[in-house]
Formats: C-alpha cells, structure tokens, sequence
C-alpha cells in the first residue's frame, strides 16, 4: 500500500471499482469472518451461517454504490454490525414461524435463547473486529520480513519471552532483536491504522 | 558507541522512528549494555500500542472453518448470485440434488423406483438446483406424469417447502400450451412435490448443446411460442425471472416449447416491489438490471428472450466470458458478442429484432412478448411466402424515438421541372461557335464564347441552334446514334497526337475517339450541344477536353432499344476529361438500368481517372462517374448535379486515393464507396473546399470486419480514411452513412465509431438535416440510439478529428444551394453555381474565405479558363 492513511480512499469507494480486486479481498477477508462469528454466536447452524454471510455481503454489493459519507451514522463496520443482525433476526423469526409445532426440542431451545439485541452485541462486535484487523494485518506483512527478525518479534512482543533469551535462540544479537521488534511493531501499526482508516465512510 | 543513549533515543527505537544513521549504534549498544535493555523493556510496557499488539495477537483468533472459507472464496470471486435460500448450502454451484430419503414408498413392481402418493415412479429425468424431477405413471388417468419434489438438502430447510409452493402456484396459474401444465400440488412426508405435464424432449438447451445452431425457422417457430408463453405469464402478472435454454422443454411429437421451472417466478406486486436483495437467474441470461440487482420487471423476461434467440442463432449464450463475475459485470453492461459474427446467415430483421430486446434500457425494448411473437409471426409468414408486404413489419422494428420522415421541407424535383429547366437551358445557352477550318487549327487562348451562327448548311437540314429547340431533342431520325453535331462538316473533334501537330479532325465523338492511340488527346471545339451514342473507348489512355474558350456540351443519346445502362464513355485505360459538360438526354434517364451496373455517365476501368472542370448532369437514377478499381481517381473543379444518384461511385481497391477538390455535388449523394476486395485495405479519401447539398456527403459500404492495423515501422494504417476539408455539407439525410452488409456489431455506428473508418474533418461547415451518422444493415436502415447527433456529438465522435467545424441550420433566410437548386433549377447561373451572399459560409472559413467550393473556378467555360490561368491549382 503506498497511499497514506490521510489520502486513501475509504474501503467503500475501492470495492466499487471493478478492478480494485485487493480492495475487494481485504474487504472479504476482514470482514467475513466476523459477520460468520456473530452469527454462530447466535446459534446458527454452520450452513446457514455461512449463507448468511453471504446474504450480507450480496447486500453490501447492491447498496455500495449508494453509501454517502454520513459520519453520524459512525462507522461502518456499525451498519455491518446491524445489518447482519437483522438478517440473523429474520431468520429466528422465520425458523420459528416453519417450526411451530416441530417436537424438535433442539430446535425449540434455540429458539428460545435467541437474545435480543443488546449494547453487548456492540461492544463484542468492535472487539472482534480489531482483533480480526490485527490477525488480517500480521498474516499480510508477515512476508515482507526474513523470519528471523518475524520470529524476534514475534516472541518478544507476543510472547513476551526476554530480548535476551530470544537472541540466543535465534543467534541474532540482542540489538538484532529490538531493530526486528521495532521495525515489525512500526509496519504493523500503520497498517492497522490503514484499514481503520478504512472503515470511515466515503469522503466527499 | 559507549554511552547510553537518552531516553528518548530508546524510546525513539523502539516506535522505529530512529534515523537510520543511529540504528546500528544503538542496537550495538543495547547488545552489551543491560541497563539500556531495561530501560527499553520499560518504555515498551507503557507503549501502549506494544500491549495492545500482545493482546490482540496473542488470543487465538476463531479459526475460518471449512464453509465459512468457501464462502469467502465465492465471495472473493465474486460470485453474487446464488439461487434464493436454495441450492447446495454456498452458492450457485450445485451439488448433485437427491430425494428426501424415505420419500418414496416401496414397491413390488418391478421396474419402478416406488410409489409417491398413487403415481408410480419410474426413474429420474433430472436434477435442479431446487429438486429432483421424476418421471412418474398416474393409474387412475393413466398418463405419464413428471413429478417435481424437493431435493434431501433443501428439504430440511423450513423456508424451502415455502418457495416450492409457491412455485407450483405460478405455475399453475398459467394455462397456455407453451407452459408446463401444473397438475397438482401435494405432499408426503411433509415433503412436497408437484405433478405436472410430462414433456417428452429434451431442453433447448440440450438441443443447442449436441446439435448446434438452429435453422432460421425453428428459430422463428420456437421463438413465437416461447414469446407467447411468456406473453400468458406476463398477462397473470408473472415474471418468470429465469428464462433460459434450459428452462425450454421441445416437445418432440408436437415440436412445441414448453416453458419450464417457474421456480424462481415472482408475481409483480407493490408490496415486494423492492427486491429483497439476492440475485436469482442465471447469469448469461440474465437482464442486464436483474444483474445489477435493480428492479425487475416483465421486460426482463425480455431480455432473456433476446438471449435464447441469440443462443438459437449462434449456438451459444451472447455473453461469453470465464468467470461468472466477469458475465456479471458483461450482462450489467448489456455488451454482447454479435450474433451475425457467430451466425452469419441471421437475417437483418432478426438480429436488429435480438438487438433491440437486448437494448439496456428496459423502455427501449419491445414492451411485450406479444409484441415480439407477432412480429416473429409476421416474418414466418413472409418466410412461407404468405404475406402480401413488408411494410407494417418494417415500422414496427422502428424504435420509438425515430422520425418519421426528414424535417427538410424541400422536394425532390419532379423529372418534369428538370426536362423544363433543360430546356429552357439550352435557349438561353449562349450559342455555339462552330469553328470551321480546313487544315491547321490554331488554338490561342483568346477565342472566345461567341453568339456568332454558322451559315454552313447542315447535313441534317435542322435549323440552327439559335431559333428554335435543336435539332438535338428531334433526334435525327431513330437511330441517330452517331454522334452529329449542328451544322457541321469538318468536325468539332480535333484529335491531337502526343507528336503534336495539327490534328486530324472528326464529326464525331466516337469517331476520333476510335482514331486516338495511346496517349492522344480529343479536344472539342465547339459548344455543342453534341449528341453521342455510347462509347467504349478501349484500354487506351486518353485525354478528351475542350478547345480553349469553348464550353462543349455532351449528351448521351440512347435510341430505343438501346440498353439504358451504358455509359456515354466507357473506359478500360487511363482517362482525363476538361472543360466538357456531359449528361443525359432528358427524356432517357428515368428509365432503370437493367444492366447490371447502374447508369452513370462516365464509367472508367482503369487504375487512373482524372476530372478537371467538368459538368456532369443527370436527373435519373444514375451517377455521375462510375470509378471501377481506380487506384488514383482525382477529382477537380467539377459539378454535379446528379439528382437521383452519387457524384463518384468508387468501386475502390486497395491502396486506392480519390480526391475530390473544389467540386459541387447537388442531388443525392456524394460520394458512394465501396470496397473491390471485401474490405477496404488502405484506401484514401480527400475531399477539400467542396459544397455538397445531397441526402447523404458520403456513403460507405463496409462488410467484412475492417480494423486498422500497424505496420513494422509501427504507423497505424486504417482501412480507409475519409479526410473532408473547407467543405459545406449540407445534407439532408446524414453525412455518413455506413451500410455494413453482412456484418453486424452490435453497436455498429451506434456506440462507437466503426473500426475501420477514420474521419477527419477540418473547417468543415455543416448544415444539418436529420442526423449526422446513419446506418443500414445489408441496405436496411437500423436506429442506432447511440449515433451522434448534431455537431458536438459528431466532434466526440471522431475523438476530436473532425475540428474547426460551423454548423447552421438551413432557413429560409439562407437559402441552401440545393433549395435553390429544386426551386428555381433555371435561376442558376450557367456556369456555376454560387453560394449566396447570406450564406453562412461566406466569409467564415479560415482566412476569412468562403468554405466550400471555389466557384469561381468551377465547372467548364469561365471556370475552366480561370483554373488553366491559375497559377495555382484550385485556390
């Protein structure tokens, strides 16, 4: 990515181009999964979680053409978040439409633990969606380092082992170690701050 | 580096945002020195960012298991259509569909799958995304059934059972012999299923697939009833959303088509008028708005009829592409493959018919399947010879937005006003001199137009010119073919050898022509108005002009009998003409060529042609000058006044040039080319400081797939080139016109410019008629929505080659030529014509000189004169 986090164009406006086929993927990357967690959360079924998240996605393909930039609406990932649970409400209202009367007492159990939507629902939501940025992120830049210095910082910053003894370990010197950890800490940081850029809606 | 370094450096590598030039020197330092390490462990705690990394990276993440990562990968490929709730779990791709298990009573009968409710089940016919189809025996009413029941893995689905009912109730909603029946809805094991008519066939798609295209009556036939059924679908008000080869079932003993698998039908109500969102069909068949997910409505289904048509004709889907994501965005696009490349025997009604149901905008199209089986119907008839006329089908192909007829208000002059204006012509005409000299002649410049009247007795007895009609129009006798002219005996027609000297002279036309070897030149001295029969003049290259100061008039006089389509001169060699004006004898020129090349006045076969201040005029159908494989055609100072035909027809080769400079064309069209190979390869046309009042400037003739190429040198070389400069183009009709027989894009001359034209126009002066651009298929007119209209439509057009161009609308202040022409034929002046004063031309082109032709120089007598004494040719 060469654009900086200041003049990029939101995620938003690069999936509408036919050919921004990146822009595409990172959006299905980073979000897929956290539109199916949410669902298996709820207690859908692998299947229908899976069809779900599909319907979501086919939802944001018709209507990207019609976002506007709105910044009391906050973010997107928020009429994500709505979205998806809509459609997950749907389908329990459905389900329990067809079912009426089914003996299938699994069935009915799940029915009846179908929560209402909360403020939790929001708060988890942000919560997997930074998480899913930083996997997203570490996987992407994960090639651009030897691994070696990958390795050095990933145990001193994740793991938190000692500079020391990772050094030694990896046969690097420890200045090696805290070069490798600090160059990998600052790739990353831009990065996420990238996609969350991303996540605004569309400027202008 | 033995000290440690501050705090902030610390702080300062551990971000990263330490130079690089103090990297290494620290990173060495922290190596030896504990008490820095310390220190960067402790900044990196309370960095906050640090921790969140740890925190973040360090909980597990939910592992992407196995459907969530297909769906992400058809997502990614951008699969977004998949069939509503149904099919095989992910998306479009189905997997193979089975029964419900324990659907299907047990059955002692040999032969039989089981039994479902009374029908005995016989096998399976198929497979759908939605569920299985099985062929079944009703005892009761002893027919074969096809039972249609929910395949296992959709089944379990709550909402599934939901969709499949309502599918049976479209279905049997319409009762129409080009719709599988529905029988009855019921259900087993609270799986349902649907009895329906059993079709004994295969589907059209399967048709196309083993037997490849259809002939173009089984086309029509299978078209009329599919529109049709679909004309009984739209009439309950049922979009059948899905129509495609596959959904086609052929009857075989009564080679009907059946419509099929309603599955995905939707009634067209208020309530659900917003579509829920997903996207249903199948992608190649699919409406360009259904694709985009917008509204859809019966039209769609139009569309889609369009697509099967074409998958008819050409033997597969009009939209060709690898991923499905890439149909997509071709089917949104609505940019097909053209249908008369694939099929290139598909009549021009039925490709301009497929064309328009595949129009973008849904209010472009036929409005309804009934529309399109009617017509369909009406070209079967005409097939089978059963109709009277074309003309109704023709206006219902028109699109909507065409006009009815030119807004020009002129009328094309009636032949009789012409023979009038003729006449009149010929006694006002300033007289002929004859000269009489025995021997030498001499040719000085100063001769000049003279009134003087010969007293030599004429062999024919006819008086003079002066007094009365000539002699000319009386014909002398019936068969006069050979050439006389008024009143004279040593002959008006000088041959001039290359030797030079004095020349022998002729009585006629035909006979110098014939005492003329390679290279000679025939000068005419005398005005005429001589008559001629046709004269072919062989493979010699000649030049015929006139004497200096005299204005030679030729006519080509045909006897009865004579076969209207010859040439007054036909040429197999090299041909240059001056200073001669030549036309048909009125009276003839009506008459329709039964030969097979059309009239023309001047017909040369050869590779070189030139004109020079001529005048050719002829109120029939012919054309002026017929150009047959003329590699160099030059053009220059000529008028015509071809009312019902072209100036120049080229039949051109390749590598040909024309130029036509300083002319005057008033009448049909101006220029018509066409290729002599099947498509042009490098052929120019210059066409520079010319007027031209006609129903089309320049007619083009395109088959094949002409495209330009690049040279090794890298130059790209077009097929054919059309320069037009300092010109008026007053044209009523367009100014070019394409007719591509035998080639059809789909946007041919509609959305972009053809491939093989390049246009390029400069101080051009336009006054404009109907439209700018016009096309025709195999001599048909087609709409072209897409073609420019008015002049900044032109100038985008051509990407910016057509520059410094007028244009103007032709009113009654500023009479156009033509007008004037059509009017009052006799109001213009015998030597040339002039644009008048108020014209909008006059004065405007570059260097504020006038745009169009030089009239001054135009045409024979003055006009030759003053262009020999030019210094300068042309301007």
């Amino acid at each position: 990515m060469t654009d900086s986090p200041a003049t990029r164009p939101s995620l938003l406006l690069r999936i509408r181009r036919p050919d921004d086929d990146a822009a595409w993927s990172e959006f299905v990357e980073i979000y897929a999964p956290l539109i199916h967690g949410f669902c298996r959360r709820r207690g859908l079924q692998e299947a229908d979680a899976a069809n779900l998240t599909q319907e979501v996605f086919g939802s944001v393909l018709r209507n990207a053409e019609r976002f506007e930039y709105d910044p009391s609406k906050g973010r997107f990932r928020g009429w994500l978040l709505t979205v998806t649970r809509n459609r997950v409400n749907d389908h329990f209202s459905r389900l329990k439409r067809d079912i009426r009367g089914s003996g299938d007492t699994g069935v009915r159990a799940v029915l009846e633990q179908h929560p209402d939507p909360s403020e939790a629902d929001d708060e988890q939501w942000d919560e997997d969606y930074r998480q899913r940025v930083f996997h997203w992120v570490a996987e992407k830049i994960r090639g651009e380092f030897q691994e070696a210095t990958w390795q050095a910082f990933w145990q001193t910053a994740v793991d938190g082992q000692a500079a020391v003894q990772v050094a030694e370990q990896l046969e690097m010197s420890v200045g090696a170690v805290y070069i490798a950890k600090s160059r990998v800490l600052s790739r990353l940081k831009v990065r996420v701050q990238e996609v969350d850029n991303d996540d605004g809606w569309l400027d202008g | 580096m033995h000290e440690c370094p501050p705090e902030a450096d610390l702080q300062k590598f551990l971000t990263g945002s330490l130079p690089a030039s103090r990297l290494d020197a620290v990173a060495a330092h922290l190596d030896v020195c504990d008490a820095c390490q310390r220190s960067i462990e402790a900044l990196g705690a309370a960095e906050p960012f640090l921790s969140e990394v740890a925190d973040q990276l360090g909980r597990p993440t939910p592992e992407i298991d196995a459907a969530l990562a297909r769906v992400m990968a058809e997502v990614e490929d951008g699969v977004t259509t998949w069939v509503e709730h149904l099919g095989s779990g992910a998306g479009r791709r189905r997997g193979p569909s089975e029964l419900p298990a324990g659907l299907l009573a047990k059955s002692d009968e040999p032969g039989l799958m089981g039994t479902l409710g009374t029908y005995r089940i016989q096998r399976v016919i198929g497979r759908g995304g939605m569920g299985v189809v099985l062929e079944a025996r009703d005892p009761l009413l002893k027919r074969t059934v096809a039972i249609k029941v929910l395949a296992a893995h959709v089944a379990e689905r709550p909402d599934a059972a939901r969709l499949f009912v309502r599918e049976a109730r479209a279905a049997a909603a319409v009762t129409h012999e080009n719709v599988v029946t529905v029988y009855a809805v019921d259900q087993a094991n609270k799986i349902p299923y649907m009895v329906m008519e059993y079709v004994e066939g295969v589907s059209l798609e399967e048709r196309i697939q083993e037997q490849g295209r259809l002939d173009l009556r089984e086309v029509v036939r299978t078209g009329i009833q599919v529109a049709s059924g679909l004309a009984a679908a739209h009439g309950r008000n049922l979009i059948h959303r899905d129509i495609k080869p596959g959904n086609i079932l052929l009857e075989k003993k009564t080679r009907t088509a059946k419509i099929s698998d309603f599955g995905l039908a939707r009634a067209v109500d208020r309530a659900t008028k917003s579509q829920s969102g997903l996207l249903v069909g199948t992608p190649e068949y699919m409406a360009p708005e259904q694709a985009r997910g917008d509204a859809v409505d019966h039209r769609s289904d139009l569309f889609s009829l369009g697509s099967v048509l074409f998958a008819m004709c050409a033997g597969r889907t009009p939209f060709a592409a690898a991923s499905t994501r890439a149909i997509i965005n071709s089917v949104a696009e609505a940019v097909t493959d053209d249908v008369s490349e694939l099929a290139p025997d598909t009549p021009g009604w039925l490709v301009e018919l497929i064309e328009r149901l595949h129009a973008e905008n849904p209010a472009e199209r036929y409005q309804s399947a009934g529309d399109v089986a009617r017509v369909l119907r009406e070209e079967l008839l005409k097939m089978r010879g059963l109709t009277r006329t074309s003309g109704p089908v023709r206006s219902e192909l028109d699109s909507p937005s065409r006009n009815p007829s030119p807004t020009r208000s002129h009328a094309r002059p009636s032949f009789g006003r012409v023979l009038g204006w003729l006449r009149e012509h010929w006694r006002v005409a300033c007289v002929v001199a004859l000269t009489l000299l025995v021997g030498g002649l001499v040719f000085d410049g100063t001769r000049e137009q003279t009134t003087v009247v010969p007293t030599v007795p004429d062999s024919s007895g006819s008086p003079t010119v002066q007094t009365g009609p000539p002699a000319v129009s009386d014909g002398g006798g019936g068969g006069g073919l050979a050439g006389r002219t008024v009143g004279d005996r040593a002959g008006a027609f000088a041959v001039l050898s290359q030797g030079g000297g004095a020349g022998v002279r002729f009585a006629t036309l035909a006979e110098a022509i014939a005492a003329c070897g390679d290279g000679d030149a025939v000068v005419v001295d005398g005005d005429g108005p001589f008559r001629s029969g046709p004269i072919n003049v062989g493979d010699k290259g000649i030049t015929i002009k006139a004497a200096a100061g005299q204005r030679p008039v030729i006519h080509l006089a045909t006897g009865r009998g004579e076969p209207s389509g010859s040439a007054l001169i036909h040429s197999a060699g090299a041909l240059r003409l001056e200073g001669i004006e030549f036309g048909r004898e009125p009276g003839r020129g009506a008459v329709p060529s039964a030969g097979r090349l059309p009239d023309a006045i001047v017909i040369v076969e050869s590779s070189r042609l030139e004109v020079i201040n001529c005048r050719f005029v002829t109120a029939g159908l012919g054309v002026g000058i017929m150009a047959q494989r003329v590699s160099r055609c030059e053009i220059r100072n000529c008028e015509f006044l071809c009312l019902r035909g072209a100036a120049v027809d080229w039949f051109c080769p390749v590598g040909g040039r024309l130029e036509l400079i300083n002319c005057v064309q008033v009448g049909q069209v101006g220029l018509f080319v066409h290729p002599e190979r099947s498509q042009f390869s490098d052929v120019s046309v210059v066409i520079d400081g010319s007027s031209f009042v006609a129903e089309k400037i320049v007619r083009l003739m395109l088959q094949g797939r002409p495209f330009r190429s690049r040279d090794k040198a890298g130059r790209v070389s077009w097929p054919i080139t059309v320069s037009v400069s300092n010109s008026v183009l007053d044209a009523a009709g367009a100014v070019l016109e394409v007719d591509r027989s035998g080639d059809f894009r789909r946007d041919s001359g509609g959305g972009r410019p053809p491939d093989g034209i390049r246009w390029s126009g400069e101080g051009n002066l336009f006054l404009i008629g109907e439209r700018m651009l016009s096309v025709r298929v195999q001599g048909r007119p087609i709409s072209a929505p897409l073609a420019p209209r008015g002049l900044r439509d032109w100038e985008r057009y051509w990407d910016g080659h057509e520059r410094s161009a007028l244009t103007a609308r032709p009113d009654a202040e500023a009479l156009s030529l033509h007008r004037r022409a059509v009017a009052n034929l006799a109001a213009i002046a015998a030597e040339s014509f002039r644009l008048p004063v108020s014209s909008p031309g006059r004065g405007t082109g570059p260097s504020g000189r006038d745009r169009g032709a030089f009239v001054e120089r135009v045409g024979p007598g003055a006009g030759y004169e003053a262009w020999k004494q030019s210094s300068v040719d042309g301007r």
